[in-house]
């Protein structure tokens, strides 16, 4: 279910983040010092939390679970773009001992030639498929409400 | 017929609005506000683009047979749908400008609150949707008759 929540508030997030209206919104606590991420998490984290509860997901999900592996793939693909775009992947490259003769010499260029975007846009096609797959394989809202 | 096209644009909509393709255009040395093409906005053009994967996601999950009827969620979702297609065509956006600017004087915050309403509809009335489905009816397994000895 953490897997769901989560793809669930980062796909949330990317919605957020194309909506132009809510520039106002964002300029309005940016003189508090909040950032736009910022704004776009609380509102996801909430909203998420709200559509759970209202539906009842957890209580609703059927065995065997679908699309929590993709979500997972989805978001270690997004925390992949997010070291990438923070700089962290090529930090760590460099802390480690890698030999220039060695068979992992060429793995700091490798990782220089990552880019966020095509990283962020897979992530979001697997998180897209598998909240999808998540959410397509519920009790329908009549058994559970005879069950419950 | 329509509560099929309802739900294939909604997901389309959904789809167009979660992916970043007009940062990928402007990555790829593409401006998006010079898009060629008549009649119809970027929006709108993601939106179609959109169509073939909310097909394939139609499919995957069989929804024809699970959305069979009428209920609320849909009848707003189509509702929702509907109003973002007005907006992003050329010509509806222009008829809807002018009624605006003659009724209130003003259209330009109207019709930013309308996309933004028909944004957000459609994202909850397609949750909505998404977890009122039906059970897909299992074909029944057929059965070998047994050999009598």
């Amino acid at each position: 279910m953490k897997r769901l929540y989560l793809g669930l508030t980062l796909l949330l997030m990317a919605f957020l983040a194309s909506l132009d209206q809510l520039d106002a919104v964002h300029r309005f606590v940016a003189r508090a010092g909040v950032q736009r991420w910022m704004t776009e998490l609380a509102l996801s984290l909430a909203a998420v939390a709200f559509f759970a509860r209202r539906s009842s997901l957890h209580r609703r999900m059927l065995f065997p679970r679908r699309g929590l592996r993709l979500l997972l793939a989805g978001i270690a693909a997004y925390a992949l773009g997010l070291a990438v775009i923070s700089g962290l992947l090529a930090r760590a490259a460099g802390l480690l001992p890698i030999e220039a003769d060695g068979p992992w010499a060429s793995v700091p260029g490798v990782l220089a030639l990552l880019r966020p975007l095509p990283l962020f846009i897979a992530a979001e096609v697997l998180l897209v498929v598998g909240a999808f797959r998540a959410l397509t394989n519920l009790v329908p809202p009549d058994e559970f409400a005879a069950d419950f | 017929m329509l509560q099929r096209a309802s739900v294939l644009l909604g997901l389309a909509i959904l789809l167009s609005l979660l992916f970043p393709f007009q940062v990928a255009l402007k990555e790829g040395g593409v401006d998006p506000r010079a898009f060629p093409v008549q009649g119809i906005d970027l929006a709108g053009l993601g939106m179609l683009f959109a169509v073939l994967p909310s097909t394939a996601l139609y499919r995957h999950g069989r929804l024809e047979q699970r959305v069979s009827r009428w209920t609320p969620w849909l009848v707003a979702l189509s509702l929702f749908t509907l109003l973002f297609v007005l907006l992003h065509l050329h010509w509806t956006h222009e008829l809807l400008a002018d009624w605006l600017r003659e009724a209130f004087g003003s259209q330009r915050q109207t019709l930013k609150g309308a996309e933004l309403v028909s944004e957000l509809g459609v994202l909850v009335c397609m949750a909505g949707v998404l977890v009122n489905l039906h059970a897909v009816a299992e074909a029944p397994v057929a059965r070998r008759r047994r050999k009598k000895r």
